[in-house]
């Protein structure tokens, strides 16, 4: 009976020395220490042995089952950590296969444009006011000095709802909004969804989107003006551009200018996109008409201030030379993609 | 509106190139677009200088020359008075081209060979001056071309003119313009026409009832006109403004409006009953066929021009078609008015009928040029159609309206513009565009009438002189304090951190436009119509609403992509939507609302991986991530909306509030809107973010090791996985601080009616390690309560 168990140890430490995967390792320990392996069968049979036998039989059968035990998971270590290196992963004869990724994604370029033109201004000491897009046709013309049946109205084709009301045709009604709820001094950006009925095509989109911004105090004056958007220029598109203002009309500015910067693609040389001109339109700006101070409230003798409203798609498409309004709103992926 | 430069010199002399001179009138507000170089056609023309002058045998009037071109002579005859022997002029030799496209032949003149021509400005189509033959100076080499030393083409340039600048749609604004840059003043061309010695006031009567709408009202009568072409001056100078010749008598009122931005309207005098003309109301629903030859109802706040039997004319609009110049016109009334632009405007979109006339009216014109204006008209047409100019004009001008004087504080001056100017250049300036100035400090400056729409206060005039010292002068120097301070406010501060959250999770921001169509929005999305707010004048009659949900323009954004075969499409968007309220005089709401949709797969398509499509529950976990962060307090409660499928989406509460929902679109709205694919939407209301939304701190890193149970339990199937999840975290408190459930499965050892779940719990304390023991206890209240509650066990 001891030699008997001393064979099936003898077996059963060669059958798992030799096993090569973590499999046949199983395989021999279910083989002499499963169910009806070959030890549990001698420890089942036990009871025939003689019982003054059976304590001694019994430790052996036992420390056996034991030292099989744990050489089973020395043998089970071994493989494994052999395991590791040698495991035939796919892919590791080819390291030139793509790695995995995510996807990717970005801001809509409007956005980008929007939030690098307003941190500009926020450097500079503006901060934001907001208005509704549904607008009263008071803020929107009648407070900014628009005259009512006067041709200016022709400059903002509107797009009418009932009851006074209109979709804002400009960011500028946020001015009287903002110059009824506080004080001067002021220095406020109001970016802003707004809507003109203009026939679409490449450069028109009912849709449009402005950043508006006005400086009230007791001192401000069109040198004011002029230096704030000329850092302004400087900063959203590089140092050395050149820049010029020139006279132009809003009703609720006086002086008005059109702010030009020398174009971007030609550098002044003048060509397509400039019109030959060698100059590019960017945005609209002047001194806040007298006649809006009154219509708020304001001291105009006390105060003045200046204005500006600049297209966030107009700046967008500058920016990255995108030829048409539309690509903006038709949001193709394909498009959106470009700007990561 | 188009502007030649050869019109413009028949007011003011100037020698600046085009380019130059497109600058200075952009610099000075007068903005120039474009500059086109019309080519002349005139060709073969070159210095000729008259050798000798003698008298033509057989003709009082004309002469005839020997011309010398430096290598050849040759005879010409000549009808100009002007010649004279020694003088350089143009000289066109045989088989020269001129303005019209005519070619110079050797011809005989009243016996007498003639080869070639010596020409006068006007056969060059450089003037209006056929008086006599052009003169040249010193400067012209003879036989040389006549290009280079006269410029034959013309330059047109096509302006944009702001709103207040009404006296610039005309020649005479432009050259008054160009005037206070050469340092001349324009003048006005020649307007005397003969006149014959009978009466206007016996050929016409006038009376004018609507002097509100009509407050000047003039006129001249040509009789014994011959309709025919105009000459062909006139007709290359309207062509240079793309505008079509029409005959003699039409052309010279359109030329006129064109060139002093008054426009007139010639009447065939013998069509007017009784002779007669009444400028009044019209009646409510008269009726008049305009020259465009459609009937047109009028009302009582219409001006017309009638004769005793009819309105003949739409005041300062259009015409009639019955009083209307034809070939067989043989008197005709000039008429030249002021309108009143209210009135003018209200009737031009009340009629829906725009023309170069009402455009001025609307705008304003000049009612003191009035006279001078229908003078010059008779004088042209009379050059032109021949006839006879009757003595003096009809004239109604009760009102008559006088330069105001505008008072301005030189130092408001520099107030404004943030640098002085010299009270001496502030009055030049303003007298180069003929304003009038007087006193000293604050100075009493008269505005010419034809400005006297936009320069009625200081501020205009302060704008003026900014405009005409040049912008380039004023100093960009920051002048003023700062006495305020600014910076990013919260809510544009989270409306970053929300975009910055759906780029982490790779969604695309969209911007759409706001308008929507009924049938998306009533149809699929089911919002009320009633609750729409409605455009009045849409671009697209369809598309007439404001979206009341962001859905219902990331739809048609997300189904264009696929349309597209951009198969993968995630998206979002923050942006306003509007609606009105429930009641029939609701108010109009406004606010901002969060969306994003996604279709396609959830990670880019690789082989290591394969592809995995989104499902509701990896849709679910953005949601979660977005609440977990932007608005915790939220719960998820029902199914959404019907347009999602019922059993796969969740409406969003606050508290007793539905912010919004997110789900999948059901198989129905997917046929609808013909998507083949599987769509998860999300759309919130996320005005309850910036109040509620809460920056977090630090909670602290635990330098404590953590202990690990996994627990698989059975549960009932109808429990669902959000009660067991809920006892667990209850009783395990603060010290659990993960939880997932790594495995769901059913069958196998599991029963009949009951689910498997496998949870991993990760316990970790801030201050001290964690005992065995402890978690163990634990442990067994959680399965002692989860059976107790739950019937839950553990397998």
């Amino acid at each position: 009976m001891e030699r008997e168990i001393e064979a099936i140890r003898e077996k059963a430490l060669g059958d798992i020395s030799s096993a090569l995967t973590i499999e046949a390792v199983d395989e021999a320990r279910i083989k002499y220490l499963g169910r009806r392996g070959k030890l549990t069968h001698i420890l089942r049979g036990l009871g025939t042995v003689d019982e003054d036998k059976r304590p001694k039989i019994g430790m052996l059968a036992n420390e056996m089952k034991k030292e099989i035990s744990k050489f089973i998971e020395e043998r089970k270590k071994e493989l494994q950590l052999q395991g590791v290196a040698d495991e035939p992963v796919v892919g590791i004869e080819d390291i030139t296969l793509p790695g995995q990724r995510r996807w990717q994604s970005s801001v809509h370029p409007l956005t980008r444009v929007f939030d690098e033109i307003v941190d500009i201004f926020y450097g500079m000491g503006f901060s934001t006011e907001r208005g509704p897009e549904v607008e009263e046709e008071y803020y929107n013309f009648t407070a900014l000095n628009f005259p009512p049946d006067h041709p200016a109205l022709d400059m903002q084709a509107t797009f009418f709802l009932d009851r006074g009301f209109v979709l804002r045709t400009h960011t500028s009604p946020v001015q009287i909004r903002t110059f009824l709820k506080y004080e001067p001094p002021l220095r406020v950006i109001a970016p802003g969804r707004c809507y003109r009925s203009d026939k679409i095509d490449a450069s028109h989109f009912p849709v449009f989107h402005q950043v508006e911004g006005f400086f009230v105090d007791e001192d401000v004056t069109f040198a004011d003006l002029k230096a704030t958007l000329i850092e302004f220029s400087r900063k959203m598109f590089g140092g050395d551009l050149a820049a010029r203002f020139r006279p132009s009309f809003f009703p609720f500015t006086e002086p008005s200018a059109e702010m030009d910067i020398a174009c971007l693609f030609c550098k002044g040389a003048g060509c397509k996109v400039c019109k030959k001109t060698g100059w590019l339109e960017i945005l609209g700006s002047g001194m806040i008409d007298p006649a809006v101070f009154e219509a708020v409230g304001y001291d105009p003798e006390k105060y003045t201030g200046f204005a500006f409203g600049l297209g966030v798609e107009r700046i967008a498409m500058l920016k990255y030379g995108i030829n048409d309004i539309r690509l903006f709103y038709e949001n193709d992926v394909k498009f959106l993609e470009q700007f990561i | 509106m188009r502007v030649s430069l050869k019109w413009l010199r028949s007011f003011v002399d100037f020698s600046v190139e085009p380019d130059e001179l497109a600058d200075l009138l952009t610099m000075r507000g007068v903005a120039v677009d474009e500059v086109e170089r019309v080519e002349s056609s005139v060709k073969g023309v070159v210095v000729g200088i008259v050798e000798d002058v003698a008298k033509h045998p057989n003709a009082d009037r004309l002469s005839l020359c020997r011309v010398s071109t430096g290598e050849s002579s040759y005879r010409v005859v000549c009808g100009a008075p002007n010649v004279k022997k020694g003088v350089k002029y143009p000289f066109a030799l045989v088989g020269a081209v001129m303005p019209d496209g005519t070619k110079i032949r050797k011809a005989k003149i009243r016996g007498e060979t003639s080869e070639g021509m010596l020409l006068s400005g006007y056969e060059l189509g450089i003037s209006d001056d056929h008086e006599g033959i052009l003169e040249l100076g010193d400067e012209a080499v003879i036989g040389h071309p006549l290009d280079g030393l006269i410029e034959l083409n013309d330059y047109v340039f096509i302006l944009d003119i702001t709103a207040n600048r009404m006296d610039l749609h005309s020649h005479l604004g432009v050259a008054r313009e160009i005037g206070a840059i050469v340092g001349e003043r324009a003048h006005l061309p020649e307007a005397f026409g003969e006149e014959v010695p009978r009466r206007i006031s016996e050929a016409i009567g006038l009376k004018v009832t609507d002097t509100q709408g009509c407050p000047r009202y003039t006129a001249r009568i040509l009789e014994g006109v011959k309709v025919g072409p105009s000459p062909h001056w006139m007709v290359d100078r309207l062509a240079s403004i793309g505008q079509r010749s029409i005959n003699n008598i039409v052309d010279v009122t359109n030329f006129l409006l064109f060139e002093l931005g008054t426009p007139l309207h010639a009447f065939d005098l013998d069509k007017l009953v009784d002779r007669k003309i009444i400028v009044r109301r019209a009646g409510e629903g008269e009726f008049i066929r305009t020259l465009d030859g459609v009937g047109r109802e009028l009302n009582s706040e219409i001006t017309v021009i009638a004769d005793s039997a009819r309105s003949v004319a739409i005041g300062g609009v259009m015409g009639g078609e019955d009083t209307e110049v034809s070939d067989d016109t043989v008197n005709v009334l000039i008429e030249c008015a002021h309108f009143d632009p209210c009135r003018i405007r209200r009737t031009a979109r009340a009629l829906g009928l725009q023309s170069e006339a009402s455009f001025r009216f609307e705008r304003w014109v000049d009612p003191t040029i009035l006279p001078y204006a229908v003078d010059r008209a008779a004088y042209l047409m009379k050059m032109a159609a021949g006839g006879d100019i009757l003595e003096g004009r009809v004239d109604v001008y009760p009102d008559p309206t006088l330069p105001e004087k505008v008072k301005l504080r030189t130092e408001r001056v520099s107030k404004i513009l943030g640098q002085r100017v010299e009270e001496i250049e502030i009055t030049s300036l303003l007298e180069s565009v003929e304003f009038k100035v007087n006193g000293s400090g604050e100075l009493e400056v008269e505005v010419p009438v034809f400005r006297a729409r936009d320069v009625t206060r200081e501020i205009d005039l302060i704008e003026e002189i900014a405009r005409l010292k040049g912008y380039d002068w004023i100093d960009s120097d920051y002048k003023c304090g700062v006495r305020v301070f600014g910076g990013i406010d919260t809510e544009g501060k989270l409306e970053r951190k929300v975009r910055e959250f759906f780029v982490r999770e790779g969604f695309f921001e969209v911007i759409s436009t706001s308008f929507v169509g009924s049938q998306l929005v009533s149809g699929v999305l089911g919002v009320p119509v009633e609750r729409l707010i409605q455009v009045g004048n849409p671009i697209h009659a369809e598309e007439r609403f404001l979206r009341p949900l962001l859905l219902s323009t990331l739809i048609p954004i997300l189904t264009n992509n696929l349309r597209k075969r951009n198969r993968d499409v995630r998206i979002f968007e923050l942006g306003n939507v509007f609606s009105r309220g429930n009641l029939p005089n609701g108010q109009n709401h406004e606010g901002m609302h969060i969306a994003f949709a996604a279709v396609g797969s959830r990670e880019p398509t690789n082989w290591n991986n394969g592809s995995k499509a989104w499902d509701y529950y990896s849709f679910k976990g953005v949601v979660e991530r977005f609440f977990d962060i932007f608005l915790p307090e939220i719960r998820f409660s029902g199914s959404g909306p019907a347009f999602l499928d019922d059993r796969l989406s969740s409406s969003i509460m606050m508290e007793s509030d539905e912010l919004g929902f997110f789900g999948e679109l059901s198989c129905e709205t997917c046929r609808v809107l013909d998507i083949p694919e599987r769509v998860f939407v999300l759309e919130i209301d996320s005005s309850e973010i910036p109040a509620r939304f809460k920056e977090r701190g630090l909670v602290g890193v635990s330098r404590f090791p953590p202990l690990e149970r996994d627990l698989s339990l059975v549960v009932p199937e109808k429990t669902p996985y959000q009660s067991v999840e809920a006892i667990i975290r209850n009783t395990a408190g603060e010290i659990l601080d993960e939880l997932f459930l790594f495995d769901l499965y059913r069958g196998g050892q599991i029963p009949e009616g009951r689910k498997g779940l496998s949870f991993r719990l990760i316990f970790r304390s801030k201050d001290r390690t964690l005992e065995d023991r402890e978690i163990n206890s634990l442990i067994e209240s959680i399965l002692e309560r989860l059976g107790k509650e739950l019937d839950v066990v553990l397998r």
